[in-house]
This record gives C-alpha cells, structure tokens and sequence, in this order.
C-alpha cells in the first residue's frame, strides 16, 4: 500500500505553484477561435507567460475578469468599463440573417423581419415564400448577436417557440437541416447550405458598409495589469489578422 | 508470538487511520461541492422565495425573473420517457444475454453494448441530430427538437449502462434456483416472471437507479435536441429545456460572481436532492420486499 | 415435458435485436464519417485555426496525460473510501445514506463540478486555466463513480468468504487486503476503462478549468485543451475550411482512445477472472 502514499506525495510535489506567469482569457465564444490565433504566435514569442483561452460567453469573462480570476474579457456585449478597466474595440462584425432553401425567401423587409421573430408570421407564404412553417433557430439570452438582433428589431427575449443553439455553428447546423429554419449568426462565413438573406433588398456582400446588423466586439483588461497582459491585450485589439475572422476593423463603435 | 501479533494490531490500525483519512479527504472535498451548492442555493431561495422559485414557470434571467419550475416538468418528462424506454429493452438484453443467447451471441452482445458505453455523449447528440430530429419532423411532429428527441437520444445513452447492470443482476440468482424453478414444472416464462426478476428486483432496482443518476445529470447530448425553449411549455415535441442544458445555457448570463448566480446552484441541488429522494424511496421499498 | 412458455425469450431476442441494432448504428455513423477524411498527420500536427491541415497532437497528449493522472488520484481515493465504508463501523442507515449520497452525486452536472473548481483553484488560489486544474477537476468527478463501483465490486464478493477469513485470524482490513480485494479485482478492472471512457469524453467541466487551447508545449500550468473540447471548439466555432472533416477526425481518435481503454480493461479483466476461477489459481 505504500505506493498509495508515494503517488499522493509525488502529486503533491508536481502541483506545487510554477514560477511562470499564467495569463487566462475569458469570454464571447463567438471570439475564441480569433483568440486562439492570436494568442498563440504571442505565447511562443513570450516563452516565460502561459496563455489560457476559456469560453462561457461574454458576461463570465466580463465578471471573471471584474474579480480577477481571468485578465483578459473578450465580450460582444457592451460594459461600462469605469475608470478600472480598459476597453478598446475590435472593430465590427455583421449578423446575417440565414434561411433554409426550402422557405423560398431571398430577401425581406425589415418590418417583416420584425413580425417573423415576434411571432407573428406563421408560414412563409405570408410573405411570398412557400409552403412551409416558420421555425425561429435563435441564441441564448447573453450572446451578442441575439442582442443585436433584439435591438434593431425590437424584439424583446421572450419569443415563440423558438429552437435554441448555444453557438454560431449550431445555428447554421439546425438552419441547414431544418425546412422553414430561420436564424441568425455572426460573421461572413459563407456558411454553406443556407441562404444569407437581403434585408430591404441589401445584401451584406454586396455594400457591407449599408447593412444594419452589426456586432461590435470589445475586449476589457484592467488598468492595474501586468505588463504581460497589456501586450496580449494590444496585440489583441491591433492585429491584422482580425479581418480573416470576419472583423471589420478601421471603425468606431457607435 | 504477542509481539507479532500487536505489530499486526498496530499495522492494522494505521492502516485504517490512512483509510480514514483518505476517505475524509474524499468526504471533505464532495461536502464542500455540495456545502457551496447548498450556500448559494440557500442565498438564492431567501432572496426569491422558495415555493415562488420552484413551482413559477416565468425565466428572464436578465430581468431577474428565475422560475424553474416549467424546468423541474422538463427534466421530469424528458428523464421519465427516457427511463420507461430504457427499461423494457434493457431488461430484454439483460434477459437475453443471461438466459437465451448461447456463448458466441452473448460475447458479440457485451462487445456491443462496451463499445457502445465508450462512445462520448457528443457523438449521441450527433445521432440525435442526424436521425432522431429529422425523423419526428418527417412524422409532421413540430421541428423535430423536442422532449421526445431528448428522451429517445437519452434512453440510448442509457440503455448499455442498464443493461450491462441489469444482466449482472440476473447473473447473480443462482443457478439451482433456475433448476429448481424448472424442475418443479415451471416454463421458461414462468420462471422468468416468477423467479428471475423477483430474484434479481434488488439488483434491477440498483441497476435502474445509476442509469436514472446518469439520465438526469447528462446535459450534452440533450441540449443538443432539446431546443431549449424557456417560455412555456410546448408539449412533448415542441422544445423545451431540462434543469441540466439551462445550467449549461445559462452559465453565460449568470457566471460565478453575478448577482443572480445562486439559481444555478438551486438548480443543481434541486437535481441532486431530486435524485436522493427517488433513491431513498426506492430503495425503502427494495427492503420491504421479501426475497423469494 | 415440453417446454411452450417461451413467449418472453422470443420477445426478449427481438428488443435485444432492435436496441443493438440502434447502438450500432450510433457507432457507425461516427465511424464512417471519421473514417472518411482520415489522415494520419491529425495525430501530431499542432491544430490551425483557418487552414485546413491542422491537426490535434497536443490535444492527444493532453487528453491521454489528464485523465491517466485523475484516474490515478482518484482510484486510491475512491477505493479507500469505499474500504472504510465497508469497513467502518457505521450504523446501516448511515451506511445506506452515504452509498445514496455517492450514487445521487452522479445527478449534479459535470459542469457544476467545474464551476466550483474553477471558482476554488482559479478564483481562490490563482491557478491558471491549465493541466493541473482539469486534472483536480476530473479527479473529483470521477471519486463518486470509483466509489460506487468499487462497493459493487466489493458487495459481490460472498459474504462466507469474508467470514471464513475473520474467522481463520485476520483482522478486518487483511481481509480486505488479501481477500476482498484480490476477489474484486477483475470487477474494479473492468469498470476502469468504462470510467477513463468518461472522464476522456468529457467537455463541459474542462472548458472552465483546462481551458480551450494549447502551450508550445505539455506542462502542469500549461493550457490543456483535450480532444472532447476540441471537438466541441471545431464544431461551434471553428474556422478552418476542413472544419467538418476535422469533427469527425477528432471524434474518431477520441471513440478509438475510449474503446481501447475499455477493451483494454474488459481483457485483462477476463484474463484475472480467469487466473482466479482457472485451475491453477484456485481462487482467492
């Protein structure tokens, strides 16, 4: 039985604290997939700090970070970082409407768009499409994009039966494979399968700078930081490679 | 000859001292989980109110309206078609495997139903999704994410669990008895009705009380044809969302540090204190009853 | 006498037929779409986030070194709580209430797990996000399941033979040692890879405590995305132009680790049941 205590004892000793800096980054999922390819280039040049990406969405990074358990908040919501926190933008990022091929939709109006997520449009002939029942594909209450659509459309969180998919690629997955599907998710992708629909005739490929919808991803770090954890947080408010992540940069939040 | 043997009674007592210990150690870490549940639960309920949180069907959890009880119905419907799916077939496979498939087919069984338990949740929510959903709305049943989804996805999820529990159960009804059963003139239906599944009920019940801990805690798979609706109750094929995928859903607007966070530990000692009661009851009646 | 009752066995034969062949079909379906994009560099290529050729070697290590380290923290544990629970001299309703606790706990979600992990070692003792917290994590949902099933194992072995040894001199604890345990081996082996299984398939408690990415390289405090979380990255929010391939590459490598902890066990298993009940071993 004394190898029970030997593994207990050199657990013990490999868990003991490194002397490395540990910086964890928390927040909006819709923004891991850019942080991991920021963070790690950054980590290879800063071989002394450790870089850790976690998810839970926007809120748990802003509190985490608020109580000093993570340093870095990426959020696609917006707090108010007080005299505590610094924010800075990432530029914007649009939020495509996508459709099922089957509902024989290719553009709507805004107000028609409206009444669809209220609830009040059934079926798809309503509005010139075929046959088919409306099904509402939406995120959960918190997700950055569900909040730019509650805001410009004015739809408020309790909708109809709604399916909800915690991710933009659940989304698109359940608008592929559902007939009369209709969401939302942020980004251009090119996401296949599914039709980004024109809103009152625009389309976001064609004049990105006329389309309504916009994100606005922020990250929020304290004031009091490391200087470690202010480079990780300029290069990740400054890089380049943020426009092949479907950032738009160049732009102020409104 | 003594020395010896108070060396022995020594080591023995040192040795349950490091037994002790470690399972102090064990006791200490789940007490705590289950103390930080029961803190910030207890926080929650006094703020909310208790019967107006569990029994409420309204849930905006940025306007702080928490109400979990159209949740509770959820986790109850989608656990109980999930369990009353699982438990026919599992009891057939453990009846099966125990009493009718000779070696070749028992051995191809267990390799199956081992695979099948090593197969991660996920890949199940994928199923789901990729059979489950189209199937009920090929059927004209709603958009196919639903309780009913949930339940089928879960009583698959389940099913080896049980069963491979389920058979052991059987196993252990020793084998004199089947003799007896059928030396005295019983059939084999006879025999399993009359002696197999009374002889084994203690164990069928241990076995059906894991695989329900199992079903009510799984979440993955389940969110991902649940569909999570939270505003009313859409009955059984519409979409709806358990107490576990809104934990999951809802660890985004309510994290660790948020005012309302508590509801999530509510939530999770209402599964847990759910799952004690129905264990305890269950196993009451498993003592009352007598052995054949 | 003829038998004709055998209405059950037929009825029996048929849902065992239907539900294997629904098992089966779960296990396919993710096989064939593995096997269909398969590329062996996926194994050690580091991962790419919007070119395809990545692949999931880090991911692989992490997975494999995490869970073999939970499991090793969490057997002794689990199987030392389940000795004194034997052992101990406890009142039979404390006894029965502590075996409740234990089964009941398997009901609180993983993510809870991680959460309180995450607010403890992260919150508390400022580790970061990295191997060593999803390993403590992972430890402490897998004690309960340890403990269940080393009871089960160890409530299987017949109580004469317990008596016949205290009877023959040995104090409670030799028979638990040179007796009960040896007994049991084969059911805790078995159950072993069944709980690796678990433990490797899971995401939603490692995104909170290990983290979604990887280090230049392993460490105890380095990031330590696992394959289940990989997955489940690739899957929501993956970039890459291969992303679907690379989902069912990931999920493959992932049902293949599981499987052949399982076999693994299940055979060295059957050999020890086979070395205790065979000739030459004569029993415990």
């Amino acid at each position: 039985m004394m190898w029970l205590l030997r593994t207990l004892v050199a657990a013990g000793l490999l868990l003991a604290p490194g002397s490395r800096q540990a910086i964890t980054v928390m927040g909006a999922t819709s923004l891991t997939a850019y942080a991991r390819a920021v963070i790690e280039p950054w980590a290879r040049a800063h071989a002394n700090v450790q870089v850790a990406l976690s998810g839970g969405g926007s809120y748990a990074g802003w509190y985490a970070m608020k109580a000093g358990q993570a340093d870095i908040a990426l959020c696609d919501l917006r707090f108010d970082p007080g005299t505590a926190f610094y924010e800075r933008g990432l530029g914007k990022m649009p939020v495509l409407f996508i459709a099922n091929p089957s509902d024989g939709i290719r553009n709507v109006s805004r107000s028609s768009l409206r009444r669809v997520f209220h609830g009040q449009i059934k079926n798809w002939r309503e509005l010139g499409g075929r046959n088919q029942l409306v099904r509402m594909v939406v995120r959960p209450v918190g997700s950055g994009a569900r909040a730019v659509v509650a805001q410009s459309l004015g739809v408020s969180a309790d909708g109809p039966a709604q399916v909800v998919q915690l991710s933009n690629g659940a989304v698109v997955r359940a608008v592929q494979e559902t007939p009369g599907a209709i969401g939302y998710v942020e980004g251009d992708h090119a996401w296949p399968g599914v039709i980004a629909l024109k809103v009152n005739g625009q389309s976001y490929q064609a004049k990105p700078g006329k389309w309504p919808f916009y994100a606005w991803p922020r990250i929020y770090w304290p004031v009091r930081a490391s200087s470690a954890v202010t480079s990780l947080a300029h290069a990740l408010s400054q890089s380049p490679r943020r426009s092949s992540f479907g950032l738009i940069t160049g732009v102020n939040p409104p | 000859m003594n020395i010896q043997e108070a060396s022995r009674r020594r080591s023995e007592r040192v040795w349950m001292g490091v037994v002790a210990v470690a399972s102090g150690l064990v006791f200490t870490v789940l007490g705590f989980l289950v103390a930080v549940l029961v803190m910030g639960a207890i926080g929650f309920a006094a703020q909310h109110g208790l019967v107006h949180t569990l029994l409420g069907a309204r849930w905006q959890p940025l306007a702080g309206r928490l109400q979990i009880g159209l949740f509770i119905v959820d986790s109850a419907l989608v656990t109980a078609l999930a369990m009353l799916l699982a438990l026919p077939f599992g009891i057939a496979v453990a009846i099966f495997g125990s009493l009718v498939a000779g070696a070749w087919e028992r051995t191809v069984l267990r390799w199956i139903l081992t695979l099948a338990s090593a197969v991660p949740s996920v890949a199940y929510g994928w199923w789901g999704l990729a059979v489950v959903v189209p199937g009920i709305r090929g059927l004209g049943l709603g958009a196919g994410y639903g309780l009913v989804s949930a339940g089928l996805v879960l009583a698959l999820m389940i099913l080896p669990t049980f069963s491979v529990l389920a058979w052991e159960a059987i196993l252990a009804v020793p084998e004199d008895w089947h003799q007896t059963s059928l030396a005295l003139g019983a059939n084999d239906d006879q025999n399993i009705i009359r002696l197999v599944l009374p002889a084994s009920m203690a164990g069928l019940q241990t076995a059906f009380l894991t695989a329900l801990a199992r079903a009510v805690g799984e979440t993955m798979a389940v969110q991902m044809v649940l569909g999570g609706a939270v505003s009313h109750f859409y009955g059984l094929f519409g979409p709806g969302a358990t107490l576990t995928t809104q934990i999951l859903t809802d660890m985004a607007v309510l994290p660790v540090g948020s005012p309302n966070h508590g509801v999530l530990d509510f939530m999770a000692l209402v599964l847990f204190l759910g799952v004690t009661l129905m264990t305890g009851t269950m196993g009451r009646q498993v003592r009352g009853r007598g052995r054949p | 006498m003829m038998k004709s009752g055998k209405h059950l066995q037929r009825l029996a034969s048929v849902a065992t037929l239907a539900a294997m062949v629904t098992l089966l079909w779960v296990i396919i379906a993710l096989c064939r779409e593995g096997l269909m994009h398969w590329h062996w560099w996926v194994l050690w290529r580091r991962p790419r986030e919007l070119k395809a050729g990545g692949g999931l070697g880090p991911e692989l290590i992490n997975t494999l070194s995490m869970v073999a380290l939970a499991e090793c923290l969490s057997l002794p544990l689990g199987l030392a709580t389940a000795i004194w629970l034997g052992e101990a001299k406890l009142p039979r309703r404390v006894r029965e209430g502590l075996d409740g606790f234990f089964i009941s706990f398997q009901s609180i979600p993983a993510i809870v797990v991680g959460l309180v992990a995450f607010e403890v070692l992260v919150g508390y003792f400022h580790w970061p996000l990295s191997v060593a917290t999803g390993t403590l994590a992972l430890t402490v949902l897998n004690v309960p399941q340890v403990v269940v099933f080393s009871r089960q194992a160890m409530a299987a072995v017949p109580d004469a033979w317990r008596e016949g040894s205290l009877a023959l001199g040995a104090t409670a604890l030799e028979t638990v040692w040179r007796m009960v345990l040896p007994a049991s081996l084969f059911a805790l082996v078995d159950q072993l890879g069944l709980s690796f299984a678990r433990l490797a398939g899971e995401s939603a408690l490692l995104i909170f405590t290990a983290g979604l990415n990887v280090g230049p390289h392993w460490g105890w405090f380095q990031p330590g995305e696992t394959l289940a979380v990989h997955l489940w990255q690739v899957r929501t929010e993956g970039l890459m132009p291969d992303r679907a391939a690379l989902a069912a590459e990931t999920g493959i490598v992932l049902l293949a680790i599981t499987a052949l902890a399982i076999f693994g066990s299940k055979v060295w298993s059957l050999r020890l049941k086979a070395y205790q009940s065979g000739p030459g071993g004569g029993g415990p």
